[in-house]
């Protein structure tokens, strides 16, 4: 039963994934707004603008790609030019489920070369997706149900569908871990090229008969998926105290796939502070797939009790931060920890040793957090009042000592507004992509002049501009490659600068480059009352309106929904009886613009010819548009009677103007303000000459032009009475206004005008 | 200027559409058949001739597109191509087939689809 209609499909951004989707050197940006997955490509566009003055860059792109002409004309003192980032839609699909996580995996032979993804949808299901390009669409590898595991549960635990779920993928893709339920785990191996290697120790003897593998390039064997069957456990399996898991992620530069999971034995509990005070627990498992087995590597304990998430980092930081409400815990490789607290509440709350920065009062629910990819492995901090703040980490040769949060101050009015971030993604170099439920998504540039200058000093170059574009497009850079995996072993030197003092040209500059308009959520509804129309309003009808109040904080609106294009009237004309109107521009040479020829409307049309159906037939006639209106222009070749037209359109670059009626073409010279006819000496058949029969007289006129000498037929006995001709000619002599036009019919009556 | 007479019949088959496409103009007339007019720098119009299938076939609509972007991918060598342009012409006969002829050189047939009705 539909008793409901959905306006807009949803607007809030709920998970976003960068990917190289559609093949492997794309870049691509998966978005997933509850049930909707939307696929988008990225393109940059280069603006010019003022100095001084930032402005919003513009959607300037063309099909010639980046680089397209600059928005602004070239009058205007040429300012800075400005790369921007915009996202270009690819395809949306409506997805039967809601969206809870998006993960990227590099999977074998996907059709598109580029890697695939995994949705995790809410009861328990899995979904591996990639990109077919001869389809141009997506297309499903597998699905992953584990929701007979809900059969087996008891009966006082909660469903599949109130349970959290959580997917991690193993940087490198041997792996993806997705927890359902409330303590279950379901593994799902991917086979690697790496596979074949471990297979060569496979001894037929004692194991069994060797499987083939096959390693032949080309699409899919359709009997070869890319995963291994997935098997589940649970976590009391892996380690009995992991009875109420909190968050768990896999980490960075491992041999085998390795996942830290955050977990306590009770459940936490606000109330009971003063009893169960820091009983989680950090513990780092590996994973050995063949044995379906696994290995403590490390544990933590006794760590404060708001801890939600872990955030596994790369070098140069490496180990997991761990991320609570009111405060920040660096565990690494050795399991060594640092904490910096960020409001009073963490001393009452967490008896942990840790740095103390409550001064800052930060709430750190609902925070997101990217990479910058500065030298120190700087990474921001977005709060959930929209508020930025940069985290860096103070290092005592190559392990964290310490960590250090300071606030983004708005910089000479670049204020960026956001709002808190449900997901964040990193795109490219030096810009996000920061998705939110509350406020529009908006993809995130920064900058720091340190850099630039940096770079400036490396390379002698003669545009200096140049060089920081080139840079900016170079997403090759390894330090910054978010998901290179395979190069632990070229650790990028770094230099971690002192976070405590930072001066002004090393601080971050932020700026959007694009957004995603975001409706919701709605706070307040109304409806507008339909009055009579007034008269005078320039309205076109009478608009029927929905008004709401939507968003949070500094990002909040109004939004006015309308149901249909109200446009607003600007000029109206009477034309009697027009049944049909064509536009023409027209132009001395081809290509040229209205600027050059002198005409007030740079590149508009100018001549207006309607169809118009009045008592003596169907007529065309033509108008000029001015800015002051819509004039008839007359003493033209354009003859109103000829006819209704059929088609006007314009050739050879716009230069001759063509107007096609039901029994003939005409083409007009639309260079000069009068209309004149082509006239050609290579088609004689077309001579601008008029031949007349008559059943009367066998005589035969001609009229030429003005330059040609007149001329006078006699006695054109060759032509035969009965033949109807069919020609219209107009003429216009350069120096009289005679227009000379002939109707022909089928038998006796010649009738010529001349006006 | 550019009479549509009809040589051989007496009656004149009158244009009742028109598309155009830089530098070609494509007519339909009400008997059902097409013609094409090309215009040269001059902006001379002048008749194309079109092969016997399409002259004495009888069309429902049709199109011309300026394939600016190369989206059909045809391989022309690039001498001539600058020459002529790259306009592809789309019909749709009466009998529900498409046609789809490059106008660079008439009588070369792209791709023939007879759909069933």
């Amino acid at each position: 039963m539909q008793s409901y209609t959905e306006i807009t499909p949803p607007t809030a951004v709920t998970h976003s994934l960068s990917v190289p989707f559609l093949s492997r050197s794309a870049n691509n940006l998966i978005i997933a707004k509850y049930s909707l997955l939307q696929v988008f490509s990225l393109k940059s566009v280069v603006a010019n603008t003022v100095s001084g003055v930032v402005n919003d860059a513009p959607y300037s792109a063309g099909l010639n790609g980046p680089g397209s002409a600059p928005l602004v004309s070239s009058a205007l003192p040429r300012g800075e030019r400005q790369q921007s980032t915009k996202l270009i839609l690819i395809a949306q699909y409506e997805l039967s489920g809601t969206v809870t996580a998006l993960a990227r995996v590099r999977i074998l032979r996907s059709r598109s070369g580029g890697e695939a993804i995994l949705i995790a949808l809410r009861d328990a299901k899995l979904s591996l997706v990639e990109w077919d390009p001869e389809r141009y669409s997506i297309s499903t590898i597998s699905i992953h149900s584990y929701e007979q595991e809900d059969i087996k549960r008891s009966p006082w635990e909660p469903s599949l569908t109130q349970s959290v779920n959580i997917l991690s993928v193993d940087p490198s893709s041997r792996c993806a871990a997705f927890k359902f339920g409330v303590r279950h785990i379901a593994i799902l191996p991917f086979y690697q090229d790496g596979d074949d290697l471990v297979m060569d120790d496979y001894d037929p003897e004692i194991d069994g008969d060797r499987p083939i593998v096959k390693t032949s390039e080309g699409p899919l064997q359709v009997d070869k998926a890319p995963y291994a069957p997935s098997f589940v456990l649970s976590l009391l399996a892996l380690d009995p105290t992991l009875s109420h898991p909190i968050h768990l992620s896999f980490l960075y530069e491992y041999r085998e796939p390795t996942f830290g999971i955050l977990s306590s034995q009770n459940a936490t509990s606000n109330a009971l502070l003063h009893e169960r005070r820091d009983r989680l627990s950090y513990t780092v498992f590996t994973l050995d797939l063949e044995q379906r087995a696994s290995t403590t590597l490390l544990s933590v304990s006794n760590l404060p009790y708001d801890l939600f998430t872990v955030i596994p980092l790369q070098l140069p930081v490496g180990g997991a931060l761990l991320v609570g409400g009111n405060e920040l815990i660096h565990v690494d490789q050795s399991g060594k920890t640092n904490g910096v607290s960020v409001n009073q509440l963490a001393k009452q709350s967490t008896s942990f040793a840790m740095l103390d920065q409550s001064d800052l009062s930060l709430r750190l629910e609902g925070c997101g957090f990217e990479k910058l990819g500065g030298d120190g492995g700087e990474m921001l901090m977005i709060l959930n009042t929209g508020a930025l703040a940069v985290l860096s980490f103070r290092t005592d040769g190559r392990s964290v000592s310490g960590l250090f949060i300071r606030h983004i101050q708005p910089h000479h009015g670049e204020d960026v507004f956001l709002g808190a971030a449900s997901c964040t993604s990193l795109i490219g170099r030096g810009r996000m992509f920061v998705g939110s439920e509350d406020s529009d998504s908006v993809i995130l540039g920064w900058s720091r002049k340190s850099d630039k200058i940096k770079r400036l000093g490396l390379r002698e170059s003669e545009a200096a501009q140049e060089a920081i574009d080139m840079e900016e497009e170079d997403f090759e850079e390894d330090e910054d490659d978010l998901y290179s995996g395979a190069k632990a072993d070229k650790v990028p030197k770094v230099s971690f600068p002192d976070p405590l003092t930072t001066t002004e040209s090393e601080e971050y500059r932020f700026r959007i480059h694009d957004t995603l308009q975001n409706l919701g959520p709605i706070k307040c509804v109304s409806m507008s009352r339909l009055d009579e129309k007034k008269p005078g309003s320039t309205a076109f009808s009478n608009p029927k309106e929905l008004v709401t109040a939507a968003g949070c904080g500094q990002t909040g609106s109004i939004g006015i929904f309308q149901g249909e294009l109200e446009p607003r009237i600007a000029r109206q004309y009477r034309i009697k009886g027009a049944n049909a109107i064509w536009s023409v521009s027209a132009r001395r040479n081809p290509g040229e613009t209205g600027k050059q020829a002198g005409v007030d409307n740079i590149g508009y049309d100018e001549y207006l010819i309607v169809n118009t159906c009045v008592d003596t037939g169907d007529q065309s006639s033509i108008h000029s548009i001015t800015s002051t209106g819509l004039n008839e222009v007359y003493g033209t070749d354009f003859e109103s009677e000829a006819g209704a037209s059929v088609e006007m359109g314009t050739l050879n670059g716009g230069t001759r103007i063509v107007q096609v009626l039901q029994t003939e073409v005409k083409t007009f010279d639309g260079g000069e303000s009068s209309l004149l006819p082509i006239i050609s000496s290579s088609q004689p058949a077309i001579l601008p000459r008029l031949v007349l029969h008559s059943s009367a007289r066998r005589s035969v006129c001609r009229h030429t032009p003005a330059h040609w000498k007149p001329e006078s037929l006699c006695g054109a006995s060759e032509f035969d009475l009965s033949v109807v001709m069919v020609a219209h000619v107009l003429l216009m002599f350069p120096n009289s206004s005679c227009i000379v036009s002939m109707k022909s019919f089928s038998t006796a009556d010649v009738a010529w005008h001349i006006c | 200027m550019f009479p549509l007479t009809d040589e051989a019949a007496d009656a004149e088959p009158k244009a009742i559409k028109a598309r155009f496409a830089d530098p070609y103009i494509l007519l339909f007339r009400d008997n059902s058949s097409v013609m094409v007019l090309g215009a040269d720098e001059s902006g001379d119009l002048d008749e194309i001739e079109l092969g016997e299938t399409l002259r004495g076939n009888q069309w429902l609509s049709g199109s011309l597109y300026d394939d600016a972007n190369d989206t059909f991918c045809l391989e022309i060598q690039d001498d001539e191509e600058e020459e002529l342009g790259n306009v592809l012409m789309f019909l749709l006969s009466v009998a529900g087939g498409l046609y789809v002829r490059h106008l660079y050189c008439v009588f070369r047939n792209l791709i023939l689809y007879l759909a069933c009705r």
